[in-house]
């Protein structure tokens, strides 16, 4: 998503999580070419036995105010 | 690091060793959490709130002791003479840099934090600032040039596990991953609802998804970078920090969600994390016995390395 000719849009993020207009950004496979989420996605598998990297929490329905 | 005040003073630089040479690097390196808005004022449509789940204790799993022996300082040099000297060693180091860096202006969220007053820390598209190896690692990647002034770079201890039992261990993990991607492209495809994936691979209808050339494709691609990561693949089950956060873990899912001990043994995995940090940033904080405000003293498990 980083770069200016995407047109996902992200609203905010903290370190662990972010707010986007996207909605099925917790589908999309680990991207295996970064050493980043394979390192995540690899202890999350020791430590729980589940390999996934982001989980959806909530869908706002109108709006927000950021 | 119990007092990280006494460490400035004539003793106390006397009595750490050569602690006081590259400690700066690691606090100055250190800008806590980030939270940032991108967009100001009402927007419409629907928004979606997403998470890595048990982000800061998974982060806290990685952690290994650091090599004190093998700690090297680094001098002026590019970014790119630094990552082709390091390279996937990075990950796997306590990484301290002061740096200057210029972004491509195509990047929408740069990642190098500046600290701009007391309270404010931004993330421009160039500046100079103190950052992590790891944040080095990230903005290569979107393509900052970066000029290194100086550093300190430390590798993790190697665990004495023996290399072929690390070697099996890591194929099998690996195989392990790859099915479960394969699992979740599968469930992609057959939903027919492929995001993030170019609109190519649902060309062609009538040709069963799961056997089409784009299927294969990407999961061909998949397993090219899988491979490439597997020698980057470090035993973290040998370190302690990993044993701390799977027994909390372990405790943790014994109760159900939600209930006062499952929610306390969250707590104790996520505040580890916040142990290593207190008191980095001599932050006044409102303590309830005094009824006061005060600096918080750092602690017992105080380490700007660990923190950062």
């Amino acid at each position: 998503m980083n770069n200016q000719k995407d047109t996902k849009m992200i609203i905010s993020c903290t370190t662990d999580g972010f707010i986007s207009n996207e909605p099925n950004m917790d589908l999309i496979p680990v991207d295996s070419k970064n050493i980043f989420s394979f390192l995540y996605f690899n202890t999350r598998l020791k430590l729980t036995g589940v390999g996934s990297l982001l989980e959806k929490k909530y869908t706002e329905e109108k709006g927000i105010i950021s | 690091m119990k007092d990280l005040a006494r460490l400035n003073t004539p003793m106390g630089i006397e009595l750490s060793g050569d602690l006081h040479e590259y400690i700066d690097y690691f606090l100055g390196s250190y800008h806590g959490g980030r939270n940032e808005s991108f967009v100001y004022g009402i927007v419409y449509g629907k928004f979606h709130d997403y998470d890595l789940p048990g982000a800061y204790p998974t982060a806290m799993a990685m952690l290994e002791y650091p090599d004190w022996d093998q700690k090297q300082m680094i001098g002026e040099q590019t970014g790119d003479e630094f990552q082709l000297k390091y390279n996937k060693e990075i990950i796997n180091s306590y990484t301290a840099l002061k740096i200057k860096f210029a972004f491509p202006s195509t990047v929408k969220y740069p990642n190098i934090p500046v600290r701009i007053d007391f309270t404010s820390v931004v993330f421009p598209l160039t500046g100079e600032t103190f950052c992590t190896g790891h944040e080095f690692l990230l903005a290569m990647n979107l393509g900052c040039k970066i000029k290194i002034l100086s550093g300190v770079f430390i590798p993790f201890k190697k665990s004495a596990v023996k290399k072929d039992k690390k070697i099996k261990e890591a194929v099998n993990e690996v195989e392990r991953k790859y099915f479960i991607q394969d699992t979740v492209l599968k469930r992609l495809f057959q939903d027919k609802s492929p995001l993030g994936l170019p609109n190519t691979l649902l060309e062609s209808e009538s040709e069963s998804v799961l056997e089409s050339k784009n299927y294969n494709f990407l999961k061909k691609k998949l397993s090219d970078g899988t491979s490439n990561h597997t020698k980057e693949i470090q035993d973290h089950t040998q370190s302690n920090f990993f044993t701390v956060v799977q027994e909390l873990i372990q405790e943790r899912v014994k109760y159900p969600k939600g209930s006062y001990m499952n929610l306390l043994y969250k707590f104790l995995a996520n505040a580890g994390i916040g142990q290593m940090a207190r008191g980095l940033n001599q932050k006044a904080k409102f303590n309830v016995r005094s009824n006061s405000t005060k600096p918080l003293p750092s602690g017992e498990l105080v380490s700007p390395l660990y923190a950062g």
